[in-house]
């Protein structure tokens, strides 16, 4: 019986659909049979990030409305063959599935797996309340703003209230320079708001962009450091307890000299 | 609070006592003015209005569920001894039940409340009565107690003490970075600097809220 994890923001464009495909590959690489789930109906986008755009032929919606067997809507992915995807329908919307509905597609999805990853689309309406109806863990992306935080405070308290306990952190796109300078908030200043265990911390890269671009994941590049930090993220969750180190980069010459005339280092 | 009308905290709600031997009008006035100045405490709790032995006519339980309608979100109990009163709240839309028993309404009332939890965005904590939070109240969340607010956190949010009327209400918390702050019929929005780390109160002086370090604060 798979285990169901939904990833989720309350904001966009903050990393839910990246940390879907990174994390659903790297448990896939960790030898997990894996099913990743669109659950952004209308705005499918886990396709594009995972290169798989050009197989779909049946969605999430064909399998509910009985247009096709599950199996038939799974698409295997490119590079490893535990992993597999059941994108979204583009030309539905949000309301062309129940609650009901996606409980029951995610009971039958566990018997054919070992992690279900959900992605959940922005916002708090019915959507996000389909993402997590079926979900038995629940991890929440953030990025260190202000708005991001406030909007995954109130998911938080949105999933606690649905029964789904406390979620776990990711705190995606930091930036330790700017953390350094005091201009970002701190994975501290985060943890102190939201008061939730955290799961990991992933570095603000341009790599993920051009990635991303060509419907690769992070995770399959073995030099990528982003993608170790999703990696070790897929650890945690199968269970390992693996240290969540502050994420270091090299401090620029001018901070190293004006660190040298404030007298540190 | 008028000399017609008692509030009593019960559990997951309020139980508005309606005194059974004055006139209905001065009664349904006190019920009015209650209900529009405890909005923000009693919009969204259950409400039972305890009539007593009173009998009331068709009309005037029409025009108690209207006025009802107009600040109450959730369904309204009609108590009522009698039994006619009853089948006429129903059919004018209230539910109805015979009055607690003598037993339970004399029990002591719990009035103040600890809660241990974090207060999130889009969260609102009612309650009547002083109101402890062991938590942090965060930026978005909203607290609104009839009594004092004291909360062992953080407020970024916004806390409301003294919610049907009471100014001699206070709030406190260990770090009181509050967006708004209201005592009974009075705000105050958080000034534009970083607030203070330490532990302040926030009390009404001189028809206004002011704050002050907690160690500061004698009364």
């Amino acid at each position: 019986m798979a285990k169901v994890i939904t990833i989720t923001s309350g904001k966009g464009g903050v990393g839910k659909t990246t940390s879907t495909a990174n994390l659903g590959t790297a448990l896939a690489m960790l030898g997990k049979k894996v099913i990743v789930v669109d659950a952004d109906i209308g705005l499918r986008n886990l396709d594009v990030v995972l290169g798989l755009e050009n197989r779909i032929v049946y969605d999430l919606v064909d399998v509910i409305e009985g247009n096709c067997r599950l199996r038939q809507a799974l698409i295997k992915d490119k590079h490893n063959g535990e992993l597999y995807l059941l994108p979204a329908a583009q030309t539905k919307d949000k309301d062309a599935v129940s609650q009901t509905e996606m409980i029951e597609l995610v009971n039958q999805l566990r018997s054919e797996a070992d992690y279900v990853i959900i992605d959940s689309p922005a916002g708090i309406e019915s959507g996000f309340k389909n993402a997590i109806a079926g979900a038995d863990e629940v991890i929440i992306v953030t990025t260190p703003e202000v708005s991001a935080v406030r909007d995954a405070d109130r998911i938080i308290g949105l999933c606690e209230a649905a029964g789904k306990g406390h979620p776990k952190l990711i705190i995606n796109r930091l930036r330790p320079k700017m953390v350094r300078s005091g201009e970002m908030m701190s994975v501290e200043d985060l943890l102190q708001i939201l008061a939730i265990d955290l799961i990991g911390i992933i570095p603000d890269d341009e790599a993920v962009i051009t990635a991303t671009n060509r419907g690769e994941v992070l995770v399959l590049d073995k030099a990528s450091k982003t993608g170790k930090y999703y990696i070790d993220i897929a650890r945690r969750i199968l269970g390992e307890n693996i240290k969540i180190d502050p994420i270091e980069d090299n401090p620029s010459l001018m901070e190293r000299l004006s660190g040298m005339f404030q007298g540190k280092r | 609070m008028s000399e017609y009308i008692t509030i009593k905290g019960s559990r997951g709600g309020l139980r508005v006592q309606i005194l059974d031997t004055c006139e209905w009008n001065d009664a349904f006035l006190a019920l009015q003015t209650q209900m529009r100045d405890g909005a923000a405490l009693m919009h969204g709790m259950k409400l039972s209005l305890d009539l007593g032995q009173r009998e009331l006519s068709p009309q005037a339980l029409d025009e108690l569920h209207q006025v009802m309608r107009t600040y109450q979100t959730e369904p309204v109990d009609i108590l009522a001894e009698s039994r006619t009163v009853r089948a006429e709240a129903r059919t004018a839309g209230f539910n109805a039940k015979p009055p607690m028993p003598k037993s339970d309404t004399s029990a002591p009332e719990q009035t103040s409340s600890v809660l241990s939890r974090t207060v999130r965005s889009g969260q609102i904590l009612r309650h009547h009565g002083d109101l402890v939070v062991l938590g942090d109240v965060n930026a978005g969340a909203e607290v609104i107690a009839s009594g004092s607010v004291v909360v062992f956190g953080r407020v970024r949010g916004v806390v409301f003490a003294g919610a049907m009327g009471d100014r001699s209400a206070v709030i406190c918390a260990i770090e009181l970075s509050a967006t708004q702050l209201r005592i009974a019929d009075l705000r105050a929005r958080a000034p534009e600097d970083q607030g203070q780390k330490t532990p302040e109160i926030a009390s009404i002086e001189d028809n206004h809220i002011a704050v002050h370090a907690w160690h500061d604060y004698r009364r």
